[in-house]
């Protein structure tokens, strides 16, 4: 079966790095590690990753990125330890532990 | 029933193919296609990335306009409240003084980067009931909140001197109260209580969205009279850490949600529709502006490459041509 997404990685400058009439043509999910995925097989997509300068990633490439950056967040999380607390109570304090995070092919 | 030469004035034009400049809500029969065709004008709104915040943060809050907006307090990474305040002119945010309480889990209102208060949230240790007024150079401790609790919604579009503070995690997470510019008062209560809900409006004509009930994520969605909270139609999903902008209970958008939801949604007093995602999806983050212009930024997860990124929604109205079917 044919991809649906594609993926890049490119650093979010801010004004401009994603337009309004960009935004509103295709779907944008940004992910840890300045990872994006935009639709395959896309003109409007295509133009914008060349506009940023994206590096084209696979799906498992960008995976890679992304499992990487959630890794070092849990293991942080797990670490970040107070005598005495309870699991509820630690949520409270920290926010719920970095969920794993699945690309979509 | 009246017919559309009664109503309008005039019968219905026929043309072969369609006028060149249609006027919003012009009826005419396209006698090339054999069909009557309609003009109309729809909200199109969609997100776009604007310059991050200096410090990343989540459970954070903020109050103003797309154009001039704070965000004070939240959590820094990796874990500590923190009491920074940023001010954003419409393009960049700038570092300002800093609240007397480093908080996060807090809850703002105002109507620009020169007005705010912020109150409420957690120091890491303790619920705080402390309330702060903003005056665009430095902030100021005024008079606490009734119960102290975090993760509270607020409607607070209009001033810094009358604002809503409704749910929060404090049993039976259902409490309100009303600011005045100088005291807290208790007034009705929400018909379902809940933490990290969306609130938007102003004192008067608030809503609040989503949230969690104990136990649940609930779509729930109460209006705001300046009385009483009345239930009304739910979102199309439920889900909470999502945030709200609007200016009253019959026009308000919310977005997106734990854990890193980007859906938004829009609500026209009746009910909701979709609009174009977030293009990243984050959770207990800062919002300002209104249904057709506002600002999201900072949010979780906590992850270090998240927390500081900001985007600008802005609805504008494209015209439609629709062929009337029925």
């Amino acid at each position: 079966m044919a991809k649906t997404k594609q993926y890049c990685v490119a650093e979010n400058w801010g004004k401009g790095f994603i337009e309004h009439n960009e935004s509103s043509r295709i779907t944008f999910k940004g992910y840890p590690g300045n990872v994006w995925q935009v639709p395959a097989h896309n003109k409007a997509a295509n133009l914008w990753i060349n506009k940023v300068l994206g590096v084209p990633k696979t799906k498992d490439e960008a995976q890679t990125i992304v499992t990487a950056i959630i890794d070092t967040a849990q293991d942080a999380w797990d670490a970040d330890n107070v005598d005495g607390e309870s699991s509820a109570e630690k949520i409270e304090r920290l926010g719920s532990k970095p969920a794993d995070i699945t690309l979509e092919e | 029933m009246s017919d559309y030469k009664e109503v309008v004035g005039t019968a219905v034009v026929n043309v072969a193919g369609d006028p060149p400049a249609p006027l919003s809500g012009q009826l005419w029969y396209n006698s090339s296609t054999g069909s009557f065709r309609l003009r109309t004008f729809v909200g199109v709104g969609s997100w776009s990335t604007a310059n991050a915040m200096n410090t990343k943060r989540y459970y954070t809050a903020g109050a103003g306009s797309q154009t001039s907006a704070l965000c004070f307090g939240g959590r820094g990474q990796p874990t500590a409240a923190v009491a920074v305040t940023e001010k954003y002119n419409g393009t960049n945010w700038t570092n300002v003084n800093s609240m007397n309480t480093a908080r996060s889990y807090l809850a703002g209102c105002g109507a620009s980067n020169t007005a705010a208060l912020a109150f409420s949230g957690s120091d890491g240790s303790s619920l705080r009931n402390d309330t702060e007024t903003w005056n665009g150079t430095n902030w100021t401790e005024v008079n606490n909140l009734n119960t102290a609790r975090g993760r509270i919604a607020v409607s607070g579009a209009g001033t810094n001197t009358a604002c809503l503070a409704f749910g929060g995690n404090v049993s039976p997470q259902d409490h309100t109260e009303l600011w005045n510019g100088t005291n807290w008062t208790e007034v009705n209560d929400l018909n379902v209580g809940r933490q990290q809900a969306a609130g938007s409006g102003t004192s008067t004509s608030a809503i609040c969205t989503g949230g969690e009930s104990p136990g649940a994520d609930v779509a729930s969605n109460e209006i705001w009279n300046g009385t009483n909270w009345t239930e009304v139609a739910d979102l199309n999903s439920a889900k909470k850490g999502l945030m709200g902008a609007g200016t009253g209970n019959t026009s308000a958008i919310v977005f997106g949600g734990s854990p890193a939801i980007a859906d938004t949604e829009s609500w026209d007093g009746t009910s909701w529709t979709e609009l174009n995602n977030m293009n990243t999806g984050r959770n207990q983050f800062g919002p300002a502006g209104t249904a057709t212009t506002a600002l999201a930024f900072g949010g979780g997860p906590s992850v270090p490459s998240n927390g500081g990124l900001t985007e600008e929604w802005s609805e504008a109205s494209v015209a439609e041509t629709q062929t009337i079917t029925s």
